[in-house]
């Protein structure tokens, strides 16, 4: 077993996650990106009234992609358009080491730091580096391999590839990651 | 605010004996707003009669919102008098989509060989509007929109004022991939725009059978209709865009099946000439 590979066999303790909204921020919120089209509104006060379901209606493109997911065996990330962590698939649990019914929605300050994601050199990288990142930032497909430390305490390298969800040209709604874990070296 | 059904078949017009009670027009609403102008929901062959009723009364304003361009929410509009005047001040409200304009999209189904006039030679030259994410004002009403779980791009519609509220999804299928029962109501399509709403006229075209047969279609089910209006806690369900090939009698037993299902809400069927005070 090489040594990345034993890196990546480590285990350390299981970690709760923190779902708070100031949970510690890597300085980067897709809220702040100057991308030449826009993030898309909040709903929160798109009606007449206020909203009456528990918290804001998902648009549409995420409901779409969190239906997708969900039935996809590769692990994949949903992100919406404020950058929260909307939802994970069942593929995603193993690699991530945590399930999505006790994660629940993370803010972005959150996920970004909550799997402790670095280069293949052990640097930490930070949220607008990472693919989801890219992805909001500059609307475009990005890829990167990755090492995290999952949920579950152990560390995996994983290969992360992220793209935007825009309904328009010129609206960023959130973001897809989609990941798998590197096969172990012989 | 008063809503009178024109047209609530889906799909296609299908007159005849066995659909006499409901109707064989395609999806049309008009909603009285109270002023000097016209707000209409979806323009398919139900428009035609609603323009023959007006009598030579010609509105200043027409506003058509268009759920989606399918050919039973389009096709009336080139038989409705007032789009040939050219006093009349027309706007045609409809979905957003990835690339090509409103305009561009409908500027072709006026166009020959489709028809023989162009859409830029129409008297009223209208003007066409996507739907904006924000709520917008026509005349005495509020009118909100969002992209549904429909083939393609399509929204659903919600109008309110101070006296009333109703959602309008003809074309919807939002449990398609999703558990209607039991997931987080944030995650069902078109429930922003139903939510708490006095009246829902929405999509029922399928028995369970037909549904099965048909998933992806955009359509609903008897039980995802009902489903659907009471996580919303609709105050009532109209079943709408009833399938071509259903009798009135077949309406009917879709009607008791839903009734049976209901929990919380009123249910009954679309059909022509049905008016809702609001």
């Amino acid at each position: 077993m090489s040594s990345t590979n034993a890196a990546a066999m480590a285990i350390r303790p299981v970690r709760r996650f923190d779902r708070s909204s100031d949970a510690p921020s890597a300085g980067f919120h897709p809220r702040d990106v100057r991308h030449p089209g826009r993030v898309a509104r909040s709903r929160e006060t798109a009606y007449g009234r206020p909203v009456a379901v528990d918290d804001q209606q998902r648009e549409l493109i995420l409901i779409l992609a969190r239906d997708l997911t969900s039935r996809l065996a590769t692990a994949a990330f949903v992100v919406d358009a404020d950058g929260t962590l909307a939802y994970f698939n069942e593929a995603a649990e193993p690699v991530l080491g945590a399930s999505y019914a006790e994660t629940g929605e993370l803010p972005a300050g959150g996920w970004a730091t909550e799997w402790d994601p670095r280069d293949l050199d052990g640097t930490p990288v930070p949220l607008e580096q990472l693919p989801l990142g890219i992805a909001f930032r500059e609307g475009r497909p990005a890829h990167l391999p990755l090492c995290i430390q999952g949920g579950d305490g152990i560390e995996r390298t994983i290969e992360v590839t992220a793209f935007p969800l825009c309904a328009r040209p010129d609206q960023i709604l959130g973001a897809i990651a989609v990941f798998w874990e590197r096969p172990a070296e012989s | 605010m008063r809503a009178t059904i024109w047209g609530c078949r889906g799909t296609l017009a299908s007159p005849g004996p066995e659909t006499v009670r409901y109707g064989g027009q395609t999806s049309c609403i008009a909603v009285d707003t109270a002023d000097d102008s016209l707000l209409i929901l979806d323009a398919g062959t139900g428009i035609r009669p609603f323009g023959m009723s007006l009598d030579g009364r010609r509105p200043k304003r027409v506003d058509v919102l268009i759920t989606h361009l399918h050919t039973d929410h389009i096709e009336g509009l080139r038989f409705f008098g007032p789009f040939w005047d050219p006093e009349v001040d027309f706007r045609i409200w409809g979905p957003p989509a990835p690339t090509k304009g409103l305009e561009q999209r409908l500027a072709p189904f006026f166009s020959p060989p489709y028809f023989p006039v162009h859409m830029r030679n129409v008297p009223s030259r209208p003007e066409f509007l996507e739907v904006p994410d924000e709520p917008w004002t026509i005349g005495s009403v509020t009118v909100s929109a969002a992209l549904v779980k429909h083939p393609g791009p399509a929204v659903g519609y919600r109008i309110e004022n101070g006296d009333g509220s109703l959602a309008y999804l003809p074309d919807h299928e939002p449990g398609l991939g999703t558990d209607l029962t039991t997931i987080d109501k944030r995650w069902i399509s078109g429930l922003g725009v139903a939510h708490d709403v006095d009246l829902l006229i929405h999509d029922g075209q399928y028995t369970v059978p037909e549904y099965n047969e048909r998933i992806g279609w955009g359509h609903s089910s008897t039980p995802d209709a009902v489903t659907f209006a009471e996580r919303a806690g609709a105050q009532r369900l109209v079943l709408f865009h009833h399938d071509p090939l259903h009798s009135d009698d077949d309406l009917e037993a879709i009607l008791a099946e839903a009734e049976r299902l209901s929990t919380s809400v009123e249910v009954e069927l679309g059909h022509e000439g049905r008016i809702f005070e609001l």
